[in-house]
Parts: C-alpha cells; sequence; structure tokens
C-alpha cells in the first residue's frame, strides 16, 4: 500500500525583518486555523529572536529578496502550500488545499485581465502575467515539478544577471518583445516557464476553486468581495504596515 | 495676414448658452502659432454683441457645440463617478489596513497568541472592524485571566 503523502505549509521571510514579523503572523494563523499542521519556515539566522520556534521545520536562508525561489524546491513536504509572508489565513477551508489539488502538479490563483490593474507592470504590448506566484500548491514528489521549482529560481537569477531573457540578442536581452521593466519579476519567470517552455508543456495546471477566497487582496473592489464563503487567505500585499514593523 | 482658428471641441459654458469656451489658435505672418483657451460672452459689457462669439458660432456651427456640451458633459459625470469609487476604494483600503495592524497587535499579546481557544481565535482573525477585535480580544484574555485563578 502507497504511503500518504505528507502535506504542509511553506512560509519564507528573507531580506527585510518585517517580512519576518509578518510571517510569524501567518504561522500562527496557519495553525489557528488548521489544527494538524506542519509549517517549514524559511528565514534569515539573525532575524530569528525565538518566535521562529512556531514552526515545524526551520531553514536558514540568505539575505537575497527571492529566497523564495530557492526554498521552493527544498520543502520537506511532498505537498506544499506556499503562502507569502505577509498574509494571514482567516479561514477553516485552509486545510482543504492540498485536497483540491487533486492530482495535478501545480495550482495557482489566476491574475485575470480585470484584475491587471491591481498588479505592478503585468501587462506590456505581447501579453500579460496569467498567474499569480503569491500562493500556490505543489506536488514536488513528481520529478517534473521539482525541475521545474529549480528552474524557476534558475531562469530568474540568470535574467537578473542579464544572462537569460526570452529573446537574445548578441549575448544580450532584446527588450523588443518583453520590456526590460518585467525583468525585475520573478512572476515573468513564472509566466515564461508555463507558457513558452516546452519542457513544461504538459505540466498539470490548475486553478483554486473559488479563487478570489484564497488569495484576496485587500485592495480588490467591492463587486470581487463575494466572500459568502469567506476569504481564506487575506493578501496584505502592498500595505504600508511593513515600515511600522522594522526591527 | 493673422490666422484664427477656434477649437471644433468648443462648448457651452452656461446653460442660457451665452457664454462659450473654446481654444483660439492664431498664426502671425511669421508663421508663430499661439494658443488660448478662452471663455467667451455673447455680448461685451456695454450690451454689444461680441465678434469673438459670433466667429465661434460661424467656425464652429451651434449644433456642434451643443453636441459637445452633452459629450463633455456626460464625460464629466462618469469622471466624477470614478473619482467618487476610487475615493471609496482607498477609504477601504485604509481601514483594512488599519484593521489589520490592529489585529496583528492584538495577536502580539502573549495571552491571546498562546490561547488554545481556536474557536474565539477565529472570531477574532476574522473580525471585520475593530470593535469586533476588541471584543474578541477582551474575551481571550479574560479567558485566560480565569484560567490562571482556577489553576491557582
Amino acid at each position: 500500500m502507497s504511503q500518504a503523502p505528507t502535506k504542509g505549509y511553506l512560509v519564507v521571510a528573507s531580506l527585510k525583518f518585517e517580512f519576518y514579523e509578518l510571517a510569524i503572523n501567518l504561522i500562527h494563523s496557519i495553525k489557528d486555523f488548521d489544527e494538524d499542521a506542519k509549517v517549514c519556515f524559511v528565514t534569515e539566522e539573525r532575524f530569528c529572536d525565538g518566535r521562529e520556534s512556531v514552526a515545524d521545520h526551520l531553514i536558514h536562508c540568505y539575505d537575497h529578496g527571492r529566497e523564495k525561489l530557492t526554498a521552493l524546491s527544498k520543502t520537506p513536504f511532498d505537498i506544499t502550500m506556499y503562502i507569502d509572508a505577509d498574509c494571514e489565513v482567516q479561514h477553516e477551508d485552509i486545510g482543504t488545499a492540498f485536497d483540491m489539488l487533486d492530482g495535478h502538479d501545480l495550482m495557482f490563483t489566476p491574475l485575470t485581465e480585470e484584475r491587471a490593474d491591481y498588479f505592478k507592470n503585468s501587462k506590456w504590448d505581447h501579453g500579460r502575467l496569467e498567474v499569480n506566484g503569491g500562493v500556490f500548491v505543489y506536488d514536488i514528489r513528481n520529478s517534473i515539478v521539482q525541475d521545474f521549482m529549480k528552474d524557476w529560481n534558475h531562469y530568474y537569477r540568470m535574467q537578473r544577471l542579464k544572462q537569460w531573457w526570452p529573446d537574445m540578442k548578441d549575448g544580450r536581452p532584446d527588450y523588443s518583445k518583453h520590456p526590460a521593466h518585467l525583468e525585475e519579476w520573478d512572476q515573468f519567470t513564472l509566466w515564461w516557464l508555463l507558457n513558452h517552455n516546452p519542457k513544461y508543456k504538459n505540466i498539470k495546471l490548475k486553478f483554486f476553486d473559488e479563487e478570489v477566497r484564497w488569495n484576496w487582496y485587500f485592495t480588490f473592489r467591492e463587486e470581487e468581495n463575494y466572500t459568502d464563503k469567506g476569504i481564506v487567505i487575506f493578501h496584505a500585499s502592498g500595505m504600508k504596515i511593513k515600515k511600522k514593523y522594522k526591527g | 495676414m493673422t490666422t484664427r482658428k477656434w477649437a471644433s471641441d468648443s462648448f457651452w459654458e452656461s446653460y442660457d448658452q451665452n457664454r462659450i469656451t473654446s481654444i483660439l489658435t492664431t498664426v502671425d505672418d511669421e508663421g508663430r502659432e499661439t494658443k488660448q483657451q478662452l471663455t467667451v460672452s455673447r455680448f461685451d459689457p456695454e450690451g454689444n454683441p461680441n465678434p469673438d462669439f459670433q466667429e465661434i458660432l460661424d467656425q464652429v456651427g451651434e449644433e456642434k457645440i451643443s453636441e459637445n456640451t452633452t459629450a463633455r458633459n456626460e464625460r464629466k459625470v462618469k469622471e466624477r463617478e470614478l473619482q467618487h469609487q476610487k475615493k471609496l476604494e482607498r477609504e477601504k483600503a485604509d481601514k483594512l489596513q488599519r484593521l489589520f495592524e490592529y489585529k496583528i497587535e492584538a495577536f502580539e499579546i502573549d495571552s491571546i497568541k498562546n490561547s488554545k481557544n481556536r474557536a474565539l481565535k477565529s472570531k477574532l482573525r476574522k473580525a471585520k472592524n475593530i470593535v469586533e477585535v476588541n471584543i474578541f480580544s477582551m474575551m481571550i484574555v479574560m479567558e485566560e485571566m480565569n484560567n490562571e485563578s482556577s489553576a491557582d
């Protein structure tokens, strides 16, 4: 009989102490609503002040702003739910996300065209970002998913070093189709891997059911606030709160 | 010779159609172009017909000016509605930000953070306003205090 997959949450806080503070709140909120939750916390050693012990696994990372991408392939769980540090869980349904994956490799929330206004630089002349990398579930048991997470990290770092871009000319990025302002975005790397890298054309991707509940931005307009069942994950991205919690 | 051209998007400034707002483009003998936005009255202060007003009517036409005015008014109403909506959205976002901040502070209180009462903590996490945060925080703290007294 095959063993049941291990399931857990991945939370990453690097570069700024305020992310550590927010991550601690997030981990507590996960455990408030999912009693049996296992959480892997990836953070910098210099931030740890004892509160990190709320997590079940602790991994120390470097002070790069996108340590998230390195952490994804290091998850100790078979099925992982990654949640951005500036989120808070607000509903008991949180634990249902793992089963919702339902045999797929990856599950995201969509970045719809109507919501493009909320996300800086998510559109350009030849395309737009289509998935939101702030909250997602993945099954690392499939080697293609393991490769995907490693490639996401690798391509992003290469793009920041100007050593990779969808179009290269004389060894330099050619920004005519994909403008330079997208370069800072790991979400752009994600978009390219999912849509244009043939290696991942068969990766099984789905969106969360009732997706708006699973990554609800505080800036969403009223009509998008269809939360009869309640917000599961509240995303505080862009809140000035971060400044208040400087260490 | 200086040429004068009134903009085709001129509109009535007043409901009685006695004032028009328009942009006048003049080009002098040396080809230098000047643009001015002007509000022109039908009559001068002495009650005499204003030749500029008549010139606009001749160049643009009364019907076109009325059409422009209707389109402009509709556009302004839409702009005001959009501004109002954006203001409401900003207010809502500010309110949510204050609430989130306040909740984080509540959860930093040891007796709340360490409380085992998941039902109350869940209500606190879901609190929709600061009053609810205060009520549920107080209930948790009081319960913890009662537990401590019973243990003593």
